[in-house]
């Protein structure tokens, strides 16, 4: 715990000496999110369509702009070059846990970056006029269970990560991988249309999937959009989810850097 | 007959750096207010260099040795002074002047690094717009002088350091420039490759006359090269002139061990200073830098019997090193 | 021009000294764009039209826009990693060669790996004009290829004020991704669906209206006023405030060099 708070702190560190950085990336959410909600209240015009009703649909835009880089798809291009130039055998040299190193070190560094910028994209957003704005959530246990989930999905999309990483061991490259990555973890978690506005078949393979636990469960739990005692079964799910993910990713890096020992790095 | 070929006149620099100080506190402090301070990087510099010559331009890190090269090359614009080098103001009408130098920077690759040598050389035969006859004359005259003709078909990644470097020098000297500026050209090179690399820097020099400029942290590349050497610390010059008036100021009185046959006579010499003396040894410090070694030594043999001798000489990175310290940089 | 055909050459030629990634590479940026046109497609799905335009009709703009950028991509990819350039100081190299600097730094780079997506995007846009009724004139042939070319003058001023902005800072370059992203989102749409300001916004500061929503109404016979049509024309004036700015920018690095 000593050592994950210490990460923690040097995540939020750097953070802070990147001002430039954390005033753009703001606005970059800021902006994304408003011309989402433009171009969804443009279909919704012609009447609406079936999923989501608008109001739900602006609130969950807001949120996922807020909490994006505790959700989103970005990968550490350290722990990437790492593995493809063959440094990462270094890391043996420290007694911790690698899986737990990089579990740390991407779950500390989303924490440190939301901490920046969730407050000032949820302030701005929830006094916007014209009905573009964030609404409250519709009670003090919805919120509760919103904050629950949404850090466990971090959790989640960090164990999904992690795997992300063990699979370079096998192409050794992550140039092309990391788009191919990118483009299935935002279709099947909701990032390009909403998973409630897909088509039956296509949400139904997107609930399957643990992605969607991360980028859509806990915004549609604020959103009223999934009630409160369905919330509570989902919050098994992630529990379940997030067993199944790190255990198989720490089964899977313990093997493979036992070879990359053998072969001497 | 000599021109000078780069005058430097009063040339400062000015940056504005922001403060930070450690720590999370001052980190989110800073977050909100940043503090600027305002550092003189260069403070009028004055110097000019006559055409063909070769000079050391060194200091110790942060002293402001890039920051004049990049004057020098056109990329950074001073804050107040003069600069005219063959004739151009470099950071004006920059297409132009820059057909007049080249420049290698050791710790990056001019080179395009997944393919040969060779295909860099026609690239920058394009981008120079030079003559393909004046390109073959000259290709071939710097494969001669820099040994290239086994390593030019290879891709530059797989190139040794060594090797690289004699086709990084090639690459600087297509357009045959005027002026040549060498940005610690010999880093990371091992001890052979470097001997090679000088030898070629200075055939290079002797033979076709053009101009260089030196930056480096190797003393023995000064030494190998350099006549005259600009030494700059804080942004200031401190020294210009040739190295040895300055090994001779700064270097300590020479030290001879001796070793001889048992005695207990005690050594007595007109020009030297015996600093300790045991039954079969000692060692004795000439009094005058000028003084010869050998008269001394004669003069030894008639008083004992010696075995063995040794002259102690400081090297040049000690006397460089004891300068940065007496001038406080 | 010559110059920039050989260093592309050259990039290609190391490009495909890695044949893997490149394959990997390329069948990454595929996927984006036909998961992104997926997305779209759901939409219309669920609700059929967007204001009075079809599927096919905001296939094609979207094919239009994603076309163009990918082009952009592939050509331009030196701006639009003119971070790195910055960093690893590349552009001091840049300086001390006797050649423009812009086209030298757009001469840094070249990514064949998006011919995945450029292949892709022009079958959205062959299957979308095959689906939509347009009476194909002279004038009308004339008007889409002015508003590819539009497309892509935009985009091309895009990187190179992304680019401008790395000689002030390179950490806030997210930012600057509003106008290539964001403006590629935007454009996949006919910007009068959009609210009045920020149609505004896309018409007069970043001209993507007159690439696609004005000259996109006389191709499809919306409109028959070739004014209209003609509108890509006025994107040189965005592109040469473009150039301006750059040129502001390199000022800023010779006095800073940072």
């Amino acid at each position: 715990m000593r050592k994950y708070i210490s990460f923690f702190k040097l995540s939020f560190n750097v953070a802070l000496q990147y001002r430039t950085s954390a005033i753009a990336g703001i606005l970059t959410q800021f902006f994304w999110g408003i011309m989402q909600i433009l171009i969804y209240r443009a279909f919704y015009k012609n009447g609406a369509g079936t999923g989501m009703v608008l109001e739900q649909l602006v609130s969950y835009i807001w949120l996922r702009q807020a909490f994006y880089s505790l959700i989103n798809h970005v990968t550490d291009s350290d722990i990437k070059s790492s593995i493809e130039n063959g440094n990462v055998a270094f890391e043996l040299i420290k007694p911790i846990n690698l899986y737990w190193i990089w579990f740390s070190k991407t779950s500390s560094s989303r924490m440190a970056a939301c901490l920046l910028k969730c407050i000032p994209v949820i302030l701005i957003a929830s006094i916007l006029p014209g009905n573009i704005n964030l609404n409250g959530p519709a009670s003090l246990g919805t919120f509760v269970l919103f904050a629950v989930t949404l850090f466990l999905g971090m959790f989640i999309m960090t164990s999904i990560i992690n795997l992300f990483y063990i699979g370079i061991f096998y192409t050794m490259t992550s140039k092309g991988t990391t788009s191919i990555f990118y483009a299935l973890l935002e279709f099947f978690g909701g990032g390009f249309i909403p998973i409630a506005l897909m088509p039956k078949l296509w949400q139904t393979i997107c609930y399957l999937l643990p992605i969607s636990l991360a980028t859509d469960l806990p915004f549609r739990i604020y959103t009223g959009n999934i009630n409160i005692l369905e919330g509570l079964k989902y919050v098994v799910v992630q529990f379940i989810w997030l067993g199944i993910l790190v255990v198989l990713g720490s089964i899977l890096l313990k093997k493979i850097m036992k070879n990359v020992v053998i072969q001497g790095g | 007959m000599e021109k000078e070929i780069i005058q430097v006149k009063h040339i400062s620099k000015r940056f504005k750096v922001s403060k930070r100080e450690a720590g999370l506190k001052n980190a989110i402090k800073s977050f909100f207010k940043r503090n600027y301070k305002i550092i003189n990087s260069l403070d009028d510099i004055n110097f000019s260099i006559k055409e063909g010559e070769i000079v050391g331009y060194i200091g110790p890190n942060g002293a402001g040795k890039s920051t004049t090269i990049k004057i020098m090359c056109g990329i950074l614009v001073p804050t107040a002074g003069e600069c005219i080098v063959n004739g151009f103001i470099p950071w004006k009408d920059r297409k132009k002047y820059v057909k007049n130098i080249g420049v290698v920077f050791g710790q990056r690759s001019g080179l395009w690094w997944d393919v040969p040598p060779i295909d860099s050389f026609e690239l920058l035969k394009d981008i120079y717009e030079i003559p393909q006859k004046q390109y073959e004359e000259k290709l071939n005259e710097l494969m001669e002088y820099l040994n290239l003709q086994d390593i030019i078909n290879i891709p530059t990644r797989q190139l040794s350091l060594g090797q690289r470097m004699r086709c990084e020098l090639a690459s600087a000297l297509l357009h045959n420039p005027k002026i040549l500026f060498l940005d610690e050209p010999t880093i990371g090179l091992d001890a052979v490759s470097k001997l090679a690399l000088r030898k070629c820097i200075k055939q290079l020099n002797e033979k076709t006359n053009v101009t260089i400029i030196l930056t480096t942290h190797d003393m023995q590349d000064i030494e190998a090269l350099t006549e005259r050497i600009i030494l700059i610390g804080k942004g200031k010059i401190l020294y210009d002139g040739s190295l040895n008036d300055i090994k001779n100021q700064y270097n300590e009185n020479r030290k001879i061990n001796l070793k001889f046959k048992y005695t207990d006579k005690i050594i007595n010499l007109p020009n030297a200073n015996i600093l300790e003396q045991t039954e079969e040894s000692a060692s004795i410090v000439l009094k005058h830098n000028d003084e010869s070694i050998a008269d001394v030594l004669n003069e030894l043999t008639n008083q004992v019997e010696v075995v063995d001798v040794s002259i102690e000489e400081m090297s040049t990175d000690d006397i460089i090193a004891k300068l940065y310290n007496e001038l406080k940089i | 021009m010559k110059l920039y055909f050989k260093t592309v050459l050259m990039n290609i030629k190391s490009q495909l000294e890695y044949k893997k990634a490149f394959i990997i590479s390329t069948f990454g940026s595929f996927l984006i764009t036909f998961l992104l046109i997926i997305a779209v497609y759901f939409l219309f799905l669920n609700f059929n039209q967007v204001g009075d335009w079809t599927f096919y009709e905001v296939a094609f703009l979207f094919g239009l826009s994603y076309f163009n950028f990918s082009l952009a991509e592939m050509f331009l990819r030196g701006l639009d990693h003119f971070d790195e350039t910055i960093r690893n100081g590349e552009f001091d190299r840049l300086m001390i060669r006797p050649q423009n600097l812009l086209i030298q730094s757009i001469c840094m780079e070249f990514d064949l790996s998006k011919i995945g997506r450029i292949v892709q995007t022009l079958i959205v846009l062959v299957i979308s004009i095959s689906k939509i009724n347009i009476d194909w004139t002279k004038y009308k042939i004339l008007v889409f290829i002015l508003m590819n070319i539009g497309c892509f003058i935009i985009f091309f001023a895009i990187f190179i004020l992304k680019a401008t902005f790395c000689f002030w800072t390179i950490n806030g370059l997210e930012f600057m991704n509003i106008l290539s992203e964001g403006g590629k989102k935007v454009a996949q749409y006919p910007i009068n669906i959009y609210e009045k300001w920020f149609r505004l916004f896309f018409t007069y500061i970043v001209p993507f209206g007159i690439v696609n929503y004005f000259p996109v109404m006389y191709l499809f016979g919306k409109s028959n006023n070739l004014y209209f049509g003609i509108t890509p024309i006025g994107t040189i004036v965005f592109f040469v405030t473009c150039i301006f700015i750059w040129e502001i920018g390199v000022k800023h690095y010779e006095s800073t060099g940072s």
